[in-house]
């Protein structure tokens, strides 16, 4: 079924919404929870935490892209799980990780910023991203978005796990004086 | 802004790249198509190349012209038919000299009409010997190989006399032995021009000196050891080369058969041994030579390993 008819079925409240979103993104929903959060159980109450969103926000709202405004849902709800679980103790989780990673290029000045502080951040995220061909675009995302790790990613780009790290790092420095150059560093 | 919440914000990047990254179209590179198709590359270019590098001939050194030390030449006008002989001479030093010594030599040789045509068949048989060194033509050594030549003109051709004034052997009618002739390298140029009205030949007669070696390749010659005159011949012809010729004490002459049409120019080199006793100078060398339309009449005059009959 395509999107724009389970937006409908949501619209209608028909709950056959929830089965045919799960039917088309399960699967793809749980993989991006698993990885963030490390737990299978955790991952399916994540996708069940993302679908009550959706019943929720939908109508009014009316996604353009009905894949990604599930997986974010479903990435808000697993990083919303990973904090409240980790915040004293270290994850061995795929985000852990990837956040790590990121800490390399972000100095930690708290995690409080205004609005307007955000909207430019993630216009300057877009930026960066939409200068980056196809396959290191995906790649980063892959990373840092669905907390893949290095394994996967070799295997789903068809490269060696060294390849993967070092283009990785080469992204996080471009990234790096990418936010530097817009002062958001 | 920490770590964590950038990788929060991340959340809100665009669409179209959480959805590109949920389904990445990375195809693996196809190794094995990349050999193949370089193998394919190697495989045109060889196949292109290969011809062409079987096609040529090694570049053949020239004598250095420091050995050259005179050279003179002498031609007579001619009609458009006439053919034209050049005789250089060069001087070299010899057993009995111990520097070089400049020569000046006035070789003139007349042309002749090639419209005269000998239509004559002659048959000759020649007991070929190969005396052993030191040569002494007094005693003619024991023969080491022997080999019958049989020399046949045809009447098809127009045979030009290149060197009408060459000398006469007044000898016995059996020479007293055979010189194997050295053959050097055999040269084409395809630079001689079409034009040339008749035959060109052109003749340099040179006594050999060590450096004579590097351009006549041979392992057989060793000008160390024994005395030589080196010929070299340059004609205008398809092809041509050394039959054999005649030796007595006061002269030598050679005769070559060449090849029409005069397309190209061919170079070739002869090492002459001289016996002891056989004071032969650059000017007393004569040449003549036939000229032939039908390579196979070519084929069958010229022989590998000319000969010179030598009288005493």
């Amino acid at each position: 079924m395509v999107d724009q008819a389970i937006i409908a079925l949501f619209e209608e409240r028909d709950e056959q919404a929830i089965s045919e979103s799960e039917m088309q993104y399960g699967a793809l929903c749980r993989s991006v929870a698993r990885d963030i959060t490390g737990s299978d159980e955790d991952a399916e109450e994540c996708l069940n935490d993302a679908m009550l969103a959706a019943w929720n926000a939908i109508p009014p709202a009316k996604p353009q892209n009905f894949c990604a405004y599930l997986l974010r849902l479903v990435r808000n709800a697993a990083y919303n799980r990973y904090n409240a679980a980790h915040t004293e103790k270290r994850s061995t989780a795929n985000i852990a990780g990837s956040v790590d990673e990121l800490a390399e290029i972000i100095p930690d000045r708290g995690d409080v910023i205004s609005e307007v502080e955000r909207r430019e951040t993630v216009a300057a995220i877009n930026a960066f991203l939409k200068g980056l061909p196809q396959k290191q675009r995906d790649l980063f995302v892959r990373r840092y978005w669905y907390a893949a790790d290095t394994a996967a990613l070799a295997k789903m780009f068809h490269m060696t796990e060294s390849h993967v790290r070092m283009t990785l790092s080469r992204l996080r420095k471009r990234l790096q004086k990418h936010l530097q150059k817009e002062g958001l560093l | 802004m920490n770590a964590n919440l950038f990788s929060e914000l991340l959340t809100d990047i665009s669409d179209e790249y959480i959805v590109s990254a949920a389904n990445p179209h990375s195809k693996p590179i196809r190794w094995y198509r990349i050999s193949a198709a370089a193998a394919c590359i190697v495989l045109l270019i060889a196949a292109a190349v290969y011809p062409k590098l079987r096609m040529q001939t090694p570049e053949i050194t020239e004598p250095p012209a420091a050995t050259v030390t005179a050279e003179t030449t002498a031609q007579t006008a001619a009609e458009t038919t006439a053919v034209t002989v050049y005789t250089t001479a060069v001087s070299m030093k010899t057993t009995h000299r111990t520097t070089a010594e400049t020569v000046s030599q006035t070789a003139a040789e007349t042309v002749t009409d090639a419209e005269t045509v000998t239509d004559a068949v002659t048959e000759q048989e020649q007991v070929l010997t190969v005396p052993e060194a030191p040569i002494q033509p007094e005693t003619a050594p024991p023969p080491v190989t022997t080999a019958i030549l049989t020399v046949t003109a045809e009447t098809t051709e127009a045979p030009i006399q290149g060197a009408p004034e060459s000398f006469h052997v007044d000898a016995p009618e059996e020479p007293t032995f055979t010189l194997p002739v050295i053959t050097g390298p055999w040269q084409k140029e395809n630079s001689a021009s079409s034009d040339w009205p008749e035959p060109y030949i052109q003749f340099y007669f040179v006594r050999s000196t060590p450096d004579d070696h590097g351009y006549m390749l041979d392992s057989r010659y060793d000008p160390a050891h024994q005395q030589y005159i080196v010929v070299k011949v340059r004609a205008d012809y398809t092809d041509a080369a050394l039959c054999g010729g005649t030796m007595t004490p006061s002269g030598l002459q050679l005769h070559f058969v060449c090849l029409r049409p005069p397309d190209s120019t061919v170079i070739l080199y002869y090492a002459i041994p001289l016996p002891d006793g056989y004071e032969i100078q650059p000017e007393d060398c004569r040449a003549e030579y036939t000229v032939v339309n039908d390579s196979d009449i070519f084929q069958e005059k010229q022989t590998d390993q000319p000969m010179i009959d030598v009288y005493a």
